[in-house]
Order: C-alpha cells, then sequence, then structure tokens
C-alpha cells in the first residue's frame, strides 16, 4: 500500500552496523564523506572505495541494493562525468571539431564518478542500516551541546519523530480527499501545468486545514502527557557507546590519517 | 429496472505483489431505480471497495459494473460522467469542504460538469433546501458552520449534481441521536422527491432497519445475502453469525422464541415490536 | 492521591466571546468519587466536550472552580500535578498518537515525567498487557486499526498510572467492533485496574454500562443518577434531542397503550423476561 513508503528506507537487520550506535554512524558518515572529497588520487579513491566495500559487507545489505541507492542520481552522475570528460584540457586522445577528450578529461571524470557514487552509496548505507527513530535519538544527542547557542536538539527530534509518524497518516488522507473531490467530478489529469496545479487545490486546502486541526488536538494530547518544551525528560532507550563503536571510530581515525598522508606524499 | 449492476465483479488489492488480497470476490449485484439499499458487513468484509467501483474510483480487475445497462468502462476516458450520475459521498465529508463559501462548495460539482451559471445556482439553492440549510447559511464559510451543518453542505454538494444515484457512506456517522434521525429523515425525503436511487454504507443495523427497503450483506468479499430488509432481517441469527450486531429489538424477538413463544421472526423496529406486542396481548385476552 | 473531581458553580465561556454570548458552562456543580464510573450524555452542544476539558485542566473556569484532589485546577503551578492525576482520552485516534512505534509512544508520558529506563520500560509492559495488546511493541502505530490507536493511547495515558482517566467520545469514529474493544478497556480500568472514569458519550448503550449518568444541556446539569434512573425519563431526555435504548423506547410505548411493564428497562434480557412474563400468563 501506498502509506508503506518511508522515506530513507529502512532494512532492519542485526548486522555489526546496524547495531552500532546511531551518533557514531551519524559522525562517521560525515566523516566518511569528507574523505570521498579529499581523495586526490587513485590511491585515495581506492581507500575510501575498499572502505565502502567493507562498511557495505559488515551490513548486510545487498550490493545490488547499494547499486539501486545509485539509480536516482544516476543522470546527474553520467551528465556530469560526460561534462568533465569534453571539457578539461590536457593531453587530447580524441579531437572533434570543437569536441575533444583529454587523459586528464578521462582521469577527472572517472575520479568524479567514483566518488559521487561513494558519496550516495555510503549516505544511504546510513540511513538503511538505521531507523528513523534511532536517526532522531542520535541527532538529539548529537545537538545537546549547541543548546547554550540556542539550539534545541530535544525540539527538533520530537518535530522529526512527529512528522515522521504523520507521513502514512498524511498520505492516507490525501487519497481520501482526492477519491472525495474526484467523486464530485474533479479533473486532475488534464490541461498544462498550471491547470493542473489549480485543479488540484481542493485537495491542497482541506489538507491544510486537517493539519491545523491535527495539530491543535495533539498539542492538547502532549499537553495532557506532561510534555513541556525544555523541561528534562528521560528516554525509553538510552544510548551507550560499546566496543564496536570505539572499534570504528578508531579505524576511521587512523583511515583518515592515511588519506591526507596520501595526499601529502601522493 | 436495474439502474445499477456489478457482474461478476473481481477486485485484488496490490495486485502482482507478494501482498495481494482479494478484496471483492464474484459480486453479482443489481439495484433497482428508486431503491433504498443498505450494505452492511463486518469490517473489511469490501464495503467501501464494492461502493468505489459503483463511480469508477476503483476499476475491476475482471467483471463488469453497468449503469443503466451500459458497461462504465466501455470508454474508460469518460469515466469522469459516471461520477455525474452517480453521486458518492464518503465517511466526514466535511472534511472536503474547500471553498470560501458554502455556495461555491455546493457548486463545486454542477461546475464540473460545465453548466452554465443559472443552472448552477438554482442547483445549489434546491440542493441547499433539501438539507435544510437556510439560503443564509451559503454566504458563509465552511468554517463558520457547526459541524452538522457542515455535513449537510457537503451532502448538497452531492444532490446538486442531480445524479440518478447517490452513494453515502455513513452519512450518520459521528451525529448524535437527533442529528442521525434529521439527516437519513433529509436523505430519504430527497430520494422520493427526485426518484433517486439511495445506497447507503451502515454499521448501525438500527439504521438500515429504519430506513431501508433492500439489503446487500457481505462477508470476505462475498455476497452472503441480498433482498428485501425485512427478509434479511428476518435471519437475524445469521447475521450474528458473521459479526454483526442485531437491533436489540431483534435480540429480544429471539429470545422470546426461544423460550417456546410464538411471536414473528420479522421484527426488528420499536414501532413493529409494539405492533406485535399489543396484537398478541389483544388475542390472549 | 484518590482523584476525586470537584465542579463547584463552574461556569466558562471562551475569552474573546463578548458579553451577550450565552455560557457554554453554566453553573455545573458535579462531584466524581473515587472509583466511580460516570457516563456524561448530551447532544452536540450541550458543553459535555467542555466539560471534559475543564477536569484535565486543557481549560480553566471563567467563573467558579475545579478542584482535582482538593488542588484547584487554575493555579498554573499545580498543571502537571494535575495532568498526572488526570489523564485524557480524544475523539481521534490518530491525533493522540505521537511516535511511529507503538513501545515509544506509551513510552512518551514516563519519558516526560522523567522516570528511569527502568521504570519506564516495566510500566510500557504493564500498561500493554492491560490493554491486551502485549506483543505489539514494535508494531508501526499507523497499520492499527482505529479500535487499537483508542487502546494504544488508553495504554499511554495509563503509564502515567493516573487516578481517573477522562474520555470524550472515544468511540465515536470506530466501528462497532473497535468500540466494543475500547468499552471492554474502560469496563476492566474501572473494575480491575479501580480508575476513576468520566466518559463522555453518546450512545445510550455505552451511558447504559456505567455506574452513573449525567445529562446536560445548555452548559448545565439536567439529569444526575443511575442509568435506570436517567433513561425511564423518556419524555425528558427526547424533549433534548437524546435517544434512549430501543428496549426503553419500546417499554415506555406499551406503557403508555396501558401495559403493566416495569419503568427501568434498559437491557435485552430485562425486556425479554419482562415480555415473557405478559405473554404467558
Amino acid at each position: 500500500m501506498i502509506s508503506d513508503i518511508t522515506i530513507g528506507q529502512y532494512f532492519p537487520a542485526g548486522s555489526l552496523l546496524h547495531r552500532m550506535d546511531p551518533r557514531v554512524k551519524i559522525v562517521l558518515t560525515f566523516v566518511y564523506v569528507i574523505m570521498v572529497f579529499m581523495a586526490q588520487n587513485v590511491y585515495s579513491i581506492i581507500l575510501v572505495s575498499a572502505l565502502l566495500v567493507l562498511m557495505t559487507v559488515l551490513s548486510s545489505i545487498s550490493f545490488k541494493q547499494i547499486a539501486l541507492s545509485l539509480k536516482p542520481m544516476l543522470l546527474v552522475i553520467i551528465f556530469t562525468t560526460v561534462l568533465n570528460l569534453f571539457i578539461v584540457e590536457g593531453d587530447y586522445l580524441f579531437v572533434y571539431h570543437f569536441l575533444h577528450i583529454s587523459v586528464q578529461g578521462i582521469q577527472t571524470a572517472a575520479s568524479f564518478a567514483v566518488r559521487f557514487c561513494c558519496f550516495i552509496a555510503g549516505a544511504s548505507l546510513l540511513t538503511y542500516t538505521t531507523s528513523m527513530s534511532s536517526l532522531s535519538d542520535g541527532l538529539e544527542k548529537l545537538l545537546m551541546p549547541l543548546k547554550r547557542f540556542n539550539v534545541q536538539g530535544d525540539v527538533i527530534a520530537m518535530i522529526i519523530t512527529i512528522t515522521l509518524r504523520f507521513i502514512p497518516t498524511l498520505i492516507e488522507e490525501i487519497e481520501k480527499i482526492t477519491n472525495a473531490q474526484k467523486a464530485r467530478g474533479a479533473d486532475l489529469e488534464s490541461g498544462g501545468f498550471f491547470q493542473r496545479v489549480r485543479a488540484h487545490m481542493p485537495i491542497i486546502i482541506p489538507l491544510f486545514i486537517s493539519s491545523f486541526r491535527r495539530a491543535d488536538e495533539l498539542s492538547n494530547a502532549i499537553e495532557c502527557r506532561c510534555y513541556a518544551v525544555g523541561k528534562a525528560r528521560s528516554k525509553l532507550h538510552q544510548l551507550r557507546l560499546e566496543n564496536k563503536d570505539f572499534a570504528a571510530i578508531v579505524i576511521f581515525i587512523v583511515l583518515f590519517c592515511l588519506l591526507i598522508f596520501l595526499n601529502i606524499v601522493l | 429496472m436495474a439502474i445499477i449492476e456489478t457482474r461478476n465483479l473481481i477486485y485484488d488489492y496490490s495486485q502482482g505483489t507478494p501482498f495481494e488480497l482479494r478484496a471483492l470476490d464474484d459480486v453479482c449485484l443489481s439495484i433497482e431505480e428508486g431503491d433504498f439499499l443498505g450494505i452492511i458487513g463486518p469490517t473489511g468484509s469490501g464495503k467501501s471497495t464494492l461502493v468505489q467501483h459503483l463511480n469508477g474510483l476503483l476499476r475491476p480487475v475482471s467483471g463488469q459494473v453497468l449503469l443503466e445497462g451500459k458497461d462504465i468502462w466501455a470508454e474508460p476516458a469518460k469515466i469522469r460522467q459516471v461520477r455525474f450520475k452517480v453521486g458518492m459521498m464518503f465517511q466526514y465529508p466535511e472534511y472536503q469542504l474547500f471553498e470560501e463559501t458554502i455556495y461555491k462548495d455546493i457548486a463545486f460539482g454542477p461546475k464540473n460538469m460545465g453548466l452554465d451559471e443559472d443552472e448552477i445556482d438554482k442547483r445549489v439553492r434546491e440542493a441547499a433546501s433539501f438539507v435544510d440549510l437556510p439560503q443564509a447559511c451559503l454566504e458563509k464559510s465552511p468554517y463558520h458552520l457547526s459541524g452538522g451543518e457542515m455535513r449537510r453542505a457537503a451532502i448538497a454538494g452531492i444532490m446538486a449534481m442531480r445524479p440518478k444515484v447517490i452513494v453515502l457512506d455513513e452519512p450518520a456517522a459521528g451525529l448524535d441521536p437527533y442529528g442521525r434521525e434529521a439527516i437519513m429523515g433529509q436523505i430519504r425525503d430527497y430520494g422520493k422527491e427526485t426518484h433517486t436511487t439511495v445506497v447507503i454504507v451502515s454499521h448501525s443495523m438500527e439504521e438500515i432497519t429504519r430506513w431501508t427497503n433492500s439489503v446487500l450483506v457481505l462477508d470476505k468479499g462475498r455476497v452472503l445475502m441480498a433482498g428485501p430488509t425485512e427478509e434479511i432481517f428476518s435471519q437475524a441469527a445469521k447475521l450474528e453469525e458473521i459479526g454483526l450486531t442485531i437491533p436489540q429489538i431483534s435480540k429480544v424477538f429471539m429470545q422470546l422464541r426461544a423460550q417456546g413463544l410464538d411471536v414473528p421472526a420479522n421484527v426488528f423496529t420499536v414501532e413493529q415490536a409494539e405492533r406485535e406486542v399489543l396484537r398478541l396481548l389483544a388475542k390472549k385476552s | 492521591m484518590s482523584g476525586k473531581i470537584d465542579a463547584v458553580d463552574l461556569r466558562f465561556k471562551y475569552r474573546g466571546q463578548g458579553e451577550d454570548t450565552p455560557f457554554i458552562l453554566d453553573g455545573v456543580n458535579l462531584s466524581v468519587q473515587e472509583g466511580e464510573f460516570v457516563a456524561v450524555l448530551g447532544r452536540n452542544g450541550c458543553g459535555k466536550s467542555t466539560l471534559a476539558k475543564q477536569f484535565c485542566a486543557l481549560l480553566l473556569p471563567s467563573g467558579g472552580h475545579v478542584y482535582i484532589d482538593g488542588i484547584d485546577t487554575a493555579d498554573e503551578e499545580n498543571i502537571e500535578k494535575i495532568h498526572r492525576i488526570v489523564g485524557m482520552i480524544f475523539q481521534n485516534p490518530d491525533n493522540q498518537i505521537v511516535s511511529s512505534i507503538v513501545e515509544e509512544d506509551v513510552a512518551f508520558g514516563p519519558e516526560n515525567l522523567n522516570l528511569p529506563p527502568n521504570e519506564i520500560k516495566e510500566r510500557v509492559e504493564e500498561a500493554l498487557n492491560i490493554v491486551e495488546m502485549a506483543g505489539y511493541h514494535q508494531h508501526a502505530t499507523h497499520k492499527l486499526s482505529g479500535g487499537q490507536k483508542q487502546r494504544i493511547a488508553i495504554a499511554g495515558i495509563i503509564a502515567m498510572r493516573p487516578k481517573c482517566i477522562v474520555l470524550d467520545e472515544p468511540t465515536s469514529m470506530l466501528d462497532p467492533k473497535g468500540r466494543a474493544e475500547v468499552m471492554r478497556t474502560i469496563r476492566k480500568l474501572n473494575e480491575e485496574v479501580g480508575i476513576t472514569i468520566v466518559l463522555i458519550t453518546h450512545y445510550m448503550d455505552e451511558a447504559a454500562s456505567a455506574g452513573r449518568v449525567v445529562v446536560m444541556e445548555e452548559g448545565k446539569i439536567l439529569l444526575d443518577g443511575k442509568p435506570k434512573e436517567v433513561f425511564s425519563q423518556v419524555e425528558l431526555l427526547k424533549s433534548v434531542h437524546l435517544a434512549v435504548p430501543q428496549v426503553t423506547e419500546l417499554a415506555y410505548r406499551l406503557r403508555k397503550a396501558g401495559v403493566d411493564l416495569p419503568c427501568d428497562i434498559t437491557d435485552v434480557d430485562e425486556c425479554a423476561e419482562a415480555l415473557a412474563g405478559l405473554l404467558r400468563s
């Protein structure tokens, strides 16, 4: 059913990556992305690619699924690769009128393509192995030190939780309202872009109104359950760093240094 | 004459996926013009799925839906036209009101039909009067109305299309007893005056027995029974078996019969029960 | 802590409503004792929902007082204390659920009370058992039926261990199966767990299962008594646009036609027995 769609799909499993602390996963994914962008030569690119393969193996996510994660960005990858191929100047291998492909062009294009794929795949691994509520918990804890700068991590986490909880409900509601308006002859398919947008107003307006009503009722409900912004609250699931988390941190620190070394030396 | 028929209607959810579920299995129904039909069945029996086939919101996997003898899917591009002939209203319809004024919202259907201003005006006012919405209400915003008034405005929106058949899914849901009585009365009167066929889906057996003259019983996607209301509710035991709660009066008379008393089986409203008891007492003395 | 509710001369009108708009609650005097099961009936607009919100301090009186366990709801400092004593369940099952996972939603209340994780886990377990949804911990909330969602909402309140629960038309958006599930849970809460219940409803059969029925009309209390006492006043109930159970209506009509029947018939068995007696003798 359409309401089964969840954003950033999560595949529950018991792999090592799944069981890691979400804070560590978020930070290390961030570090990984930086490493991908920093990889300038062949060896460092091999390093980040190998790291991706290692993480995939430890995640029980199939390589096919990783490949599928690239699908939405395929066009962008192809487009930029081709662009790089033809734009970069250097030792020309192929010239046809104003089009030229150089050795450097091929190198740049390949480097970009591989790194972009690593970036997308790495980020996807995070959402594949971490449930939304874990991510939200992790984010909340990570943002805690920013409280002195008025960044309320717990409120942000609450907003994320509630938003995610209501996505399937809202999708169902959109279906209901759409059917109701179609039953009165609403024509949602014909006409140009603007006509179709206008035709969707009978769906958008009731959806907005009902969302405000929901928010009002929900705020009453959470108030009755003693929720108050800024108040100290505990959590059912406590996050705790374990050996595997420390090991991962150490490995990443080592690889990061190795990357810098490779960049300097080569 | 049968105004709507379905022939061997089959519908599957999530077709082609591992979650495929047969929601309707070989459903054959025939609704006579001018009838007031009630569709009942336990949750998950396929009532909502069935009614959404009647106005082409859902397309059968196999089988046919006939309106006035013609297959509604003969010309799929024209399926919208069917929705003007078979008007449908879902549960809690007040949540679909969106226009600035009630007048404009009721006019939504007729406008989609491509009618001219004068005709639309006539129909909006006529529909409003069927549901006892005062003309003064028409210029108000939907959000300034009470829940009951919003409900009536939504029903008027369907009536304004002057459909041949009006299908209502739990039209009285969430209303208090007085509101329920009022709205069902308005629907019945509308059906009679305009010779419109009415189909309601309801979980309230008391409502079904009070207002309908035919009943269709669905269970697990199949038609269990269909026929005049009296006939169907004389078989109260069968209805209880599939998990429906029968009217209190039916239960009382079932208990009396179980105790060996000679009372008829087709009593399910208060009026009928009153008549029967007085008759039996008079006979005794 | 007993969960006793006392409304004294309660008047209410929304701020911003003018002098000449009538009060939504117009001098309500009502006491609910510990362990009672009270049903509040009335037509739409009689003020019953507003009364419910007064009992859990979502709304504060414009005149008069509401005391929960002797604590005045108007005293801002006591709001959290009151929320811990009186829990509330609303009509729309969806708009009370905060999390995508059952366990986390039920834990929400205890988390807000800053309880240690072990205790939260225990309370979630206990609450799910009481509403007969043990094992649903990891279930997705949006995939639950209406009746299940309401029971999860109830579990979320029970996990805060309130003394009293106010339910505002909790079954009006549910199908008969869901309604039966929720009513069974409510009765269990009152009979087995000893929680005081205030049930706002317009279903006569639900009110009939309460220990006490209060009928409201235009912001005032019209009737207050045992279900049998209240339902026997058929004329009065009809005059305020309420209905009575079919069997009560039948007995009333037959009595009017001169038949000798008790005036407090409220359920099927009583009616069948009385009629059988008549038809046999």
